[in-house]
């Protein structure tokens, strides 16, 4: 996880402390849940989709503290699908990948989608609006996941970029 | 004061204008700018600030773009929650930075750094080309030179001409090869992140050498070094012998 993220958080928990106090609580708890699975998530372990997106929500609710409606995540996987497994922590580098490199404003906010394509592979799907920065691409990230797949012996992670939409898809493997 | 806050994620902006008016109920927040396009729109529209506060990364890039799109007359001061890479930057250049979450004691400090700022000079611009310059070498520039007082005169020492820093009376000075002394305006610890690292080295706790000024090198009891710099320091300068191994890496560079 980008240390980034960790500074962010804590940035929006001192502001929600003084103005809501009850919402400050919250995020402490999706916080601690959150961190509490990065750390327990070994890189090379797998984990069912229904862990994976039970996590993506904590990881959504602090987004959507920081972002307001500038973020939105819409999840749309069938049910029988949430014992197959991936990667652990794979779901969570791509939308952070998402929010590191897009522009993300109320007026035109960011859109996060993950849903499956059939019953063999995820897609993550995003409306692509990059924000220039100096910050390193997302290739390493990428990179990363990729292999990881490959190493698991499984079909290849596929990315397509148009000028307006980013897919990344992931094979979902056998429970 | 007049304030423009320049800052991407609303409860941060908030908090922020919150802490500005604790600090001074007389101090005005005018806007909260979330984007590179609101910022250049605002600055464009409106007469300059007296302080902008300025988010690095923003909704739409990197603050930075600001600068290239209008003319920024306003003393700034950059907010971050971590990116080393600008802060050295920031620390070479003299710029004031707060890092986020924004403490209130040091926003309250650098508010009256700059009510004091102007009082004497009037204003406060930084030369941001210099530092985008250097953020888009992707390494930050060394001091050059340093401000040093000579009588009732300001004069600049160029950084060819020191060799070596020193804390004396928690006072820090720095001497020139020929002999001449200074007072230096910054600390040990702040100099260490201003000075090229190829060149000066920290060698104990009250000394930062260029590497030519050490003339000599004694083994000292306890592992310990001990080091006759030139021109001669008049106390004894010893390397510790937890610090003996990386003088000498740097020794011999």
């Amino acid at each position: 996880m980008d240390p980034h993220f960790l500074f962010n958080s804590l940035n929006s928990l001192s502001a929600l402390i003084r103005t809501d106090p009850k919402r400050a609580e919250q995020f402490v708890e999706e916080l601690s849940r959150v961190y509490r699975y990065l750390l327990r998530g070994r890189e090379h372990d797998l984990s069912s989709l229904e862990d994976e997106l039970e996590f993506i929500r904590s990881y959504e609710h602090l987004l959507k503290t920081r972002f307001g409606k500038g973020f939105v995540l819409q999840i749309a996987v069938d049910e029988h699908l949430l014992g197959r497994r991936l990667p652990a922590q794979a779901l969570q580098l791509l939308v952070e990948n998402t929010v590191k490199h897009n522009m993300i404003s109320e007026p035109q906010p960011l859109t996060v989608t993950i849903r499956n394509a059939g019953n063999d592979r995820l897609e993550v799907h995003n409306n692509l609006q990059r924000r220039n920065s100096r910050m390193h691409s997302n290739k390493v990230g990428l990179v990363n996941i990729t292999e990881r797949f490959r190493l698991l012996g499984a079909p290849p992670v596929l990315v397509e970029e148009t000028a307006s939409d980013f897919r990344v898809t992931l094979p979902l493997l056998g429970e | 004061m007049d304030i423009l806050i320049i800052e991407d994620e609303q409860l941060g902006a908030e908090r922020l204008a919150a802490l500005v008016h604790e600090i001074d109920p007389a101090y005005r927040v005018l806007a909260i700018c979330p984007s590179i396009r609101d910022s250049v729109a605002w600055l464009g529209t409106h007469p300059a600030p007296d302080l902008i506060l300025m988010d690095i990364e923003l909704a739409d890039g990197q603050c930075f773009e600001i600068f290239t799109q209008v003319e920024v007359t306003a003393p700034v001061v950059f907010t971050t929650s971590y990116d080393e890479y600008a802060l050295q930057a920031f620390k070479v250049n003299s710029i004031d930075y707060l890092l986020k979450p924004v403490r209130k004691e040091e926003l309250q400090a650098a508010l009256d750094k700059l009510s004091r700022l102007r009082s004497q000079f009037g204003g406060g611009a930084i030369d941001v080309n210099r530092l985008l310059e250097q953020l888009q070498q992707g390494r930050s520039a060394y001091r050059t030179r340093f401000l040093a007082k000579q009588g009732n005169k300001l004069i600049a020492i160029g950084i060819e001409e020191i060799a070596y820093f020193y804390a004396e009376d928690r006072i820090t000075l720095f001497r020139t090869w020929d002999g001449r002394r200074f007072v230096a305006e910054y600390k040990l610890e702040e100099l260490e992140t201003m000075l090229d690292p190829q060149d000066f080295h920290r060698i104990n706790r009250s000394v930062i050498a260029h590497v030519r000024s050490v003339q000599e090198i004694h083994n000292h009891f306890n592992g310990r070094l001990k080091v006759i710099l030139k021109p001669a320091l008049d106390k004894e300068t010893i390397v510790s012998r937890e610090g003996a191994m990386a003088f000498k890496l740097w020794m011999g560079k």
